[in-house]
């Protein structure tokens, strides 16, 4: 293992950098979603002057009230079914929400293979294994159905 | 304020590390930081697949917390760690004292 004047493998520089690029797309994805949302630039699904008749329902209650009133769907937006909603500008919101939720993934991902290159299999089954859980919770399959 | 100081929902990840394990307090915050930076990932992944995200609600808390911890780092580099410690007992402080009302609500009682 290589490390650097402060301690740090390469490993976990290379996390690092991941992490803080995708941390700063994410945060600026975010302040672009939310000024369009906020000043209406793409209509929202639910109209901001209802937002508030909202929030203090459990999610169940709110997620059939929003099916029935502006929807129509057989079903209540679940799972990964916001994507179909992204032309909304409150799910629109969504995407940097799932960007920075995803980016700890990708930087479990990028740092298997230098760990596998050095034989240390051990932490590069760690770093495998936690990703893997994550893209579990991400699939929804956890989330969903019960 | 829990950006700057790791807090969030591991709130007592920072002081078991630092006050009962003896981690020195930037290291502590730092490690929560890293712990719950993996944490909540999962569980964002599981509000998301819910339909438990209100745009209007989520956003500006997690700005605020995102732009909490770019603060937060800058403080730490320069703090002394006695100033940070008695601030992180002073935000548990009222925290603990907020989540007790919030349960006493139940049974009528309220002091705030």
């Amino acid at each position: 293992m290589k490390n650097n004047q402060q301690g740090a493998s390469e490993e976990m520089i290379l996390y690092a950098r991941v992490l803080e690029r995708g941390m700063y797309a994410g945060l600026i994805l975010m302040f672009v979603t939310f000024f369009i949302y906020l000043f209406g630039i793409i209509d929202p699904l639910i109209p901001l002057e209802q937002i508030d008749s909202f929030w203090n329902q459990p999610v169940q209650d709110y997620l059939i009230q929003i099916n029935k009133e502006f929807l129509g769907w057989d079903e209540p937006p679940l799972g990964w079914s916001w994507i179909k909603l992204l032309g909304f500008g409150d799910f629109l919101n969504f995407l940097p929400v799932a960007l920075l939720s995803g980016i700890t993934i990708l930087c479990y991902l990028v740092i298997v293979p230098g760990m596998f290159q050095r034989k240390d299999h051990w932490m590069a089954g760690i770093a495998f294994a936690e990703a893997l859980i994550l893209l579990l919770a991400a699939s929804g399959l956890l989330a969903v159905g019960h | 304020m829990a950006g700057m100081f790791g807090l969030g929902a591991g709130w007592a990840n920072v002081p078991v590390l630092n006050l009962l394990m003896g981690a020195p307090l930037k290291i502590s915050v730092a490690t929560s930081k890293f712990l719950l930076s993996i944490t909540d990932t999962s569980a964002a992944w599981i509000y998301l697949n819910k339909g438990a995200v209100i745009p209007m609600m989520v956003l500006p808390s997690l700005i605020g917390i995102m732009l909490g911890s770019f603060v937060g780092v800058r403080i730490l580099k320069v703090a002394k760690p006695t100033f940070i410690r008695w601030m992180v007992i002073g935000i548990l402080f009222f925290a603990g004292l907020k989540a007790i009302s919030k349960g006493l609500e139940s049974y009528g009682v309220t002091f705030f």
